[in-house]
């Protein structure tokens, strides 16, 4: 029996959450209370088209258009950069995932768990700097946020420390949360109780 | 590595003790041939003597209805032997090393291994009522106790292994039985119905009576072994009362029975009945019995018993072949000449084997060795009836057990400690699971701790606690631990886990007897001990429990076999399912897995949490992010969620500002540490 190349659906998992997450557009939920289906759609589909296919690029390709159909309008016509980097890890990994069932229906079961840890400490922060600046639109201007956000959310941040240590992946889901905030502050504007 | 100073050590003790420490091989050289499994190894000494290293090899069944019975007979031989070679008073002998199969011994003196082996055969002959009736002796191999055995309340079905106790034995057999009769009448709180069914039982004529008590009685009192006015009086019935069976059926269902009227009654039958036996008519009181015990002469026993033992090079019995007669159900080695009783086979019995085909149901099935090493397993655990399927029938049977071997340096007075200890926590887990049944809320370790956590705090200072929930509220505070101990907590209230020392000396092998996990409403008798003893991180976190409280780094053994041979005796190491793991890694490892598997197990109505937990703590470490990909999605996290319909418990119920959803940090924690293992 084939062992399942763990580190590598590990690496491929986070470059798919950065992009899906970056493409906006509830590609990946909002809420965190949000269902488990809603964590799971669009990475189900991108393995459901690969193996459909047995074949990475054409999986890929059909895959990239629904997304970009259903993501965030403002960055259809712009740039995709994650897009472009999770294609071309994709095609320098395509061993992988072509006749390889084991790894694809592991990375079937396990995507809602895999998002989740991708998506809890982000979502964390920007909801801890939501809630802080709650009815005080000028903290969710880019300016303030940049300014302000890791002063505001230090607490969760420190009990993610906790979790992760201080090291760089600590330091990439904070950046993450921040860039998200940024593209996504008028959702966050949120009224008083 | 496995480390063979201990055998060293034991031998160089018994040289020094014997003063041969400059003429015999040195202790390593002994120790070598022990590790090498030698058989027999002898060296003369300049005064004419020698020293000899024997062998002893008895072989074991591996098959959990003889299993522990055949440990039992094994140690009970091997303790026969010293005393057989050192009865003649021209030679020493000692134990150096054993498992289970094999004892090592040291011999010094003058005999010869033939002499050696028919003294050994005298011995056993001669010990042999003590073996099945005798009070527990460790010193002697003999343990258990015949009054467990005679716990039974009905008597439809043999109860009592006497297919096993050859008939010569019958008058020994009646004195001690009676002798627990009278102990039970004498106590007010025992159920008459134990008594009339051991009165029915081991005095009925035949098996009309056998079955039905009242019909025992109407001839007992017939022939006048009964006072028939003092048994009605034990019933509240008068002279002219009719004694038929509708009546006294529902007195003794009502409870309408005087007890001490009762006492005296037995107490009449049983002079009687005593008179009967010294005067040599046993087989006549007990005609039934007798029919069922097997007509061997000592002589036969003893072949019985030792064989397939090998003492040195030498066989003790020749294997004879009996024409028509079939290979033993469980070793297939012996000739079957037992029949095969539910007391004895358990469950299994009349079912289905290889010879079956060629036998009745219930015919000869068991060879004598396999036969009174059920017969010793029951006298151990005792027995009770049982039904396999919630709605089955119920049938008398051996009660059940996991074991756990361990090899470790103990001392009478450690032992006795560590016996003590597990005593106190099966007390206590028993006291808070009654306490909880009378208050009708649910049981867990968790609200024993809370509790005893409680009442530390209203006395101020831990110091205050007794010692023996100090030592308990220790336990249960380390993570590693609590999954034990919620294993123990799974145990029948009334039994007890049982520790014997198999063998002689400072290192000793030691069997750990736990109690079966019991099943919920709607679970078969054996289905959380199945699921259990099947789980290899369950078995770890067992072998935890039992490791902190024993406190060394001997190997322990569960669902294996203790072998003295490279690489099966090592330190730090559990063998669990046949195959090692370091004690260390495995407490590492598991416990996570265990613990979290444990918090997030829902209670289902009539099933058990405990099986529950370990299915999903199998899961988890045979899928770690699948498995936990599942609990996540049928957990109530979000606020929306609801707590009745979700298949996972909550791991806590803080839930964060703006989010509508509870604090996932401890979900993320265990998914780090899960990558981590």
């Amino acid at each position: 029996m084939q062992k399942v190349d763990t580190k590598e659906l590990d690496e491929f998992c986070s470059l798919l959450f950065f992009a899906l997450d970056q493409m906006g557009g509830d590609l990946l939920p909002f809420f965190l209370s949000d269902k488990p289906t809603s964590y799971e759609k669009y990475p189900r589909l991108l393995l459901g088209h690969i193996r459909y296919y047995n074949d990475v690029e054409a999986g890929y390709e059909v895959w990239a258009g629904k997304v970009l159909r259903d993501g965030n309008e403002y960055r259809r016509v712009g740039e995709y950069p994650e897009l472009e980097k999770l294609k071309s890890w994709l095609l320098s990994n395509r061993a992988l995932f072509e006749n390889r069932k084991d790894n694809l229906n592991h990375l079937k079961r396990s995507l809602y768990a895999r998002a989740f840890e991708y998506l809890y400490p982000r979502r964390l922060l920007t909801t801890a700097y939501a809630e802080a600046n709650r009815g005080n639109p000028d903290a969710l201007e880019e300016d303030a946020i940049r300014a302000g956000f890791r002063q505001v959310v230090q607490t969760q941040i420190d009990e993610l420390a906790e979790l992760y240590g201080e090291g760089v992946k600590l330091q990439k889901i904070v950046a993450d949360a921040e860039e998200f905030l940024i593209s996504n502050r008028k959702r966050y504007a949120w009224k008083k109780h | 590595m496995s480390d063979i100073t201990f055998i060293s050590r034991a031998a160089e003790l018994a040289l020094g003790a014997w003063g041969l420490g400059d003429d015999a091989a040195s202790p390593e050289e002994i120790a070598s041939l022990v590790s090498d499994g030698a058989a027999y190894w002898q060296q003369s000494l300049s005064d004419g003597s020698h020293l000899s290293l024997i062998r002893l090899f008895s072989p074991v069944v591996e098959r959990e209805e003889v299993f522990l019975g055949n440990i039992l007979l094994n140690d009970f031989l091997g303790k026969a032997l010293i005393r057989a070679a050192e009865g003649g008073g021209d030679g020493r002998m000692a134990l150096l090393a054993n498992d289970l199969e094999n004892y090592y011994l040291l011999y010094h003196g003058k005999s010869s291994l033939e002499s050696i082996s028919d003294r050994l055969r005298q011995e056993v002959l001669a010990c042999l009522p003590d073996l099945y009736f005798g009070d527990e002796d460790p010193d002697r191999g003999i343990y258990g106790d015949l009054g467990k055995m005679l716990t039974f309340y009905k008597s439809n079905i043999e109860p009592f292994p006497a297919f096993t106790v050859p008939r010569f034995l019958l008058p020994q057999l009646l004195m001690k039985v009676d002798d627990e009769l009278r102990r039970l009448a004498a106590n007010e709180e025992t159920n008459v119905n134990v008594v009339m069914a051991i009165l029915s039982f081991f005095y009925s004529k035949d098996g009309a009576e056998m079955q039905s008590v009242h019909a025992f009685l109407e001839r007992a009192m017939a022939e006048g072994l009964i006072p028939a006015d003092d048994m009605r009086a034990c019933f509240a019935l008068g002279r002219n009362e009719e004694f038929d069976k509708k009546t006294f059926m529902e007195k003794k269902k009502n409870g309408v029975v005087d007890c001490t009227r009762l006492q005296e009654t037995v107490e009449c039958f049983l002079s009687k009945i005593k008179e009967e036996i010294e005067q040599g008519h046993s087989e006549n009181l007990a005609a039934n019995l007798t029919g069922k015990m097997p007509d061997l002469n000592a002589d036969q026993v003893a072949n019985m018993l030792l064989h397939g033992l090998q003492i040195g090079f030498l066989p003790l019995v020749k294997a004879a072949k009996v024409e028509g007669a079939s290979a033993c159900r469980f070793c297939g080695s012996g000739v079957a000449v037992i029949l095969e009783k539910n007391i004895m086979g358990g469950f299994g019995a009349g079912r289905f084997y290889n010879q079956s085909p060629k036998s009745k149901p219930f015919e000869e099935a068991l060879c004598g060795r396999c036969g009174i090493s059920s017969y010793l397993e029951t006298k151990l655990l005792g027995m009770h009836n049982a039904k396999p399927q919630p709605k089955g029938k119920d049938y008398p049977v051996t009660r059940q057990h996991n074991i756990v071997f361990h090899y470790g340096h103990h001392n009478e007075i450690e032992l006795s400690h560590l016996r003590d200890t597990i005593d106190d926590i099966f007390d206590l887990i028993g006291a808070f699971r009654k306490k909880a049944f009378e208050e009708k809320r649910p049981f867990s370790l968790e609200s024993i701790g809370e509790e005893i956590a409680r009442r530390a705090a209203e006395r101020e200072s831990d110091a205050d606690l007794p010692s023996v929930e100090e030592a308990f509220l220790d336990l249960i505070s380390d993570d590693d631990m609590v999954p034990g101990l919620d294993i123990l907590a799974q145990t029948p209230l009334d039994e007890r886990a049982r520790v014997l020392p198999l063998g002689v000396g400072d290192y000793q092998l030691m069997v750990f007897i736990v109690p079966r996990l019991e099943p919920r409403r709607t679970e078969a008798m054996d289905f959380v001990n199945r699921r259990f003893s099947r789980s290899r991180l369950a078995a770890f976190t067992l072998l935890a429990l039992l490791r902190k409280l024993c406190g060394c780094n001997g190997p322990y053994y569960f669902q294996s076999v203790p072998k003295l041979s490279p690489g099966g005796f090592d330190y730090n190491t559990f063998y669990v399912h046949g195959s090692p793991m370091s004690a260390n890694d495995a407490i590492k490892r598991y416990s996570v897995i265990v613990n979290f598997a444990r918090r997030v197990s829902k209670y289902r109505d009539g099933h058990s949490l405990l099986a529950d937990w370990i299915l999903l703590a199998e899961r988890l470490e045979d899928d770690p992010l699948g498995t936990f990909s599942d609990i996540l999605r049928d957990s109530p996290l979000s606020a929306e969620d609801d707590r009745r319909d979700a298949k996972y418990r909550r791991l806590n119920n803080d839930f964060i500002k703006g989010t509508r959803m509870i604090d996932g940090k401890e979900y993320l924690r265990m998914m780090s540490q899960l990558r981590q293992l």
